[in-house]
């Protein structure tokens, strides 16, 4: 129960701000600035590289170790033009495997299929921009315990917060946090969720495919 | 298109809760299986292991009470051993035997429950078994080596079976 409130109050905060910074203009900034010391233009796609430093969180902390990982995405910036400027949507895929604490040969890996909003906050000071990131997918898991395996799917949501900045014109750095839980209430024999904190960073390349609008 | 198949992709995350094994909560809890777990007082099954001695016979027991929700299995090791393990096995309905000897599953349902950590050099240590809920549970208690599989065989013995009723 207290969980759920606690992912409740992080949403609605989570869209708070959102709402917030779109009713104040501090998120006005656009995209088509120069590039010029760290800054840098979104053409139509981003196409994202990331390490992932995941670690278990709530109470799977005594069942997982922290893992490594890493995740691909593809993220359109005009599909959600219409609705805010600043609004980029994507998806993206991801794989990590956590080493469990019950010994050796015991592992959960995790395979995650994501729908991505990305909401980019630029201000005038710095060469980069903050995002907020958050959305909902697919996680396929695989648990290899005592020389058995199960598996299973589970939904997922994640939401999060992090920087870029410009390498050049074409390449971005990002780094980023993030919390993501994988629910298993809906089972009846299910007694906790899945629940991580990743710490992402990477590289993203801006691209465009044929002659689409700039932003 | 584009419209369609994002539609197709939110509904399918809405609705894509399309397995039955608790995954998370099936991974062993290792902290809390080596520093004591809840429960307490009446509901704990006291297993005494001074006779254990790796080579023999197992030895069998009954473990039959009745106890509260969220029992905890207690038992002691003076082996001098650091790198026992306990494994404790619940089983819902049907029988322990060979057959489901390194099964895994989960309570509630025609399948087992696996709980176990490292034991310390002597001392007790209780592991909770957690999920549990009314109804009576075949449970067996095994000590042993490796239990990961890793590396030789591992070396398992039971040391007692038995029934657990919870009210």
């Amino acid at each position: 129960m207290s969980r759920s409130i606690v992912l409740n109050a992080v949403i609605v905060l989570f869209f708070s701000v959102f709402a917030f910074g779109v009713e104040n203009d501090i998120l006005g900034n656009n995209r088509q600035k120069t590039p010029e010391g760290g800054q840098f233009k979104f053409l139509d796609y981003g196409l994202a590289v990331r390490g992932i430093y995941s670690l278990p969180s709530g109470n799977i902390v005594n069942a997982t170790n922290s893992a490594l990982g890493g995740s691909v995405t593809l993220m359109n910036h005009n599909a959600l033009f219409f609705l805010l400027p600043k609004l980029s949507i994507g998806l993206s895929g991801e794989y990590i495997n956590y080493a469990c604490k019950a010994g050796s040969g015991n592992y959960l890996q995790t395979i995650n299929a994501k729908l991505l909003g990305k909401y980019d906050i630029r201000f005038e000071e710095l060469p980069g921009s903050f995002f907020l990131e958050g959305g909902g997918g697919v996680s396929f898991e695989t648990l290899t315990l005592l020389g058995a395996e199960y598996s299973n799917i589970d939904p997922l949501f994640q939401i999060g917060i992090g920087y870029e900045t410009g390498l050049d014109e074409n390449f971005t750095i990002q780094a980023g946090i993030n919390y993501m839980i994988v629910p298993e209430s809906y089972i009846s024999a299910s007694a906790r969720d899945g629940s991580f904190i990743n710490i992402s960073l990477g590289i993203n390349y801006e691209f465009q495919l044929g002659g689409g609008r700039k932003k | 298109m584009k419209n369609t198949l994002l539609t197709i992709f939110l509904v399918s995350v809405l609705f894509c809760g399309c397995g039955n094994n608790p995954i998370f909560s099936m991974m062993p809890d290792v902290a809390s299986s080596g520093g004591g777990g809840g429960g307490g007082g009446s509901s704990e099954l006291d297993i005494n292991m001074s006779t254990f001695i790796t080579g023999d016979p197992a030895p069998t027991g009954t473990l039959t009470t009745t106890i509260s929700a969220k029992p905890t299995i207690k038992w002691t090791d003076n082996t001098g051993k650091t790198d026992t393990q306990i494994r404790v096995t619940v089983l819902k309905t049907g029988s322990i035997g060979t057959t489901t000897y390194w099964q895994i599953c989960f309570p509630n349902t025609t399948s087992t429950s696996v709980v176990y950590g490292i034991l310390p050099s002597g001392g007790t240590t209780l592991v909770a078994l957690k999920s549990l809920t009314a109804g009576s549970y075949k449970v067996r208690v095994e000590l042993g080596h490796n239990f990961s599989g890793v590396g030789p065989t591992p070396v398992v013995v039971t040391i007692g079976t038995g029934t657990l009723i919870i009210n």
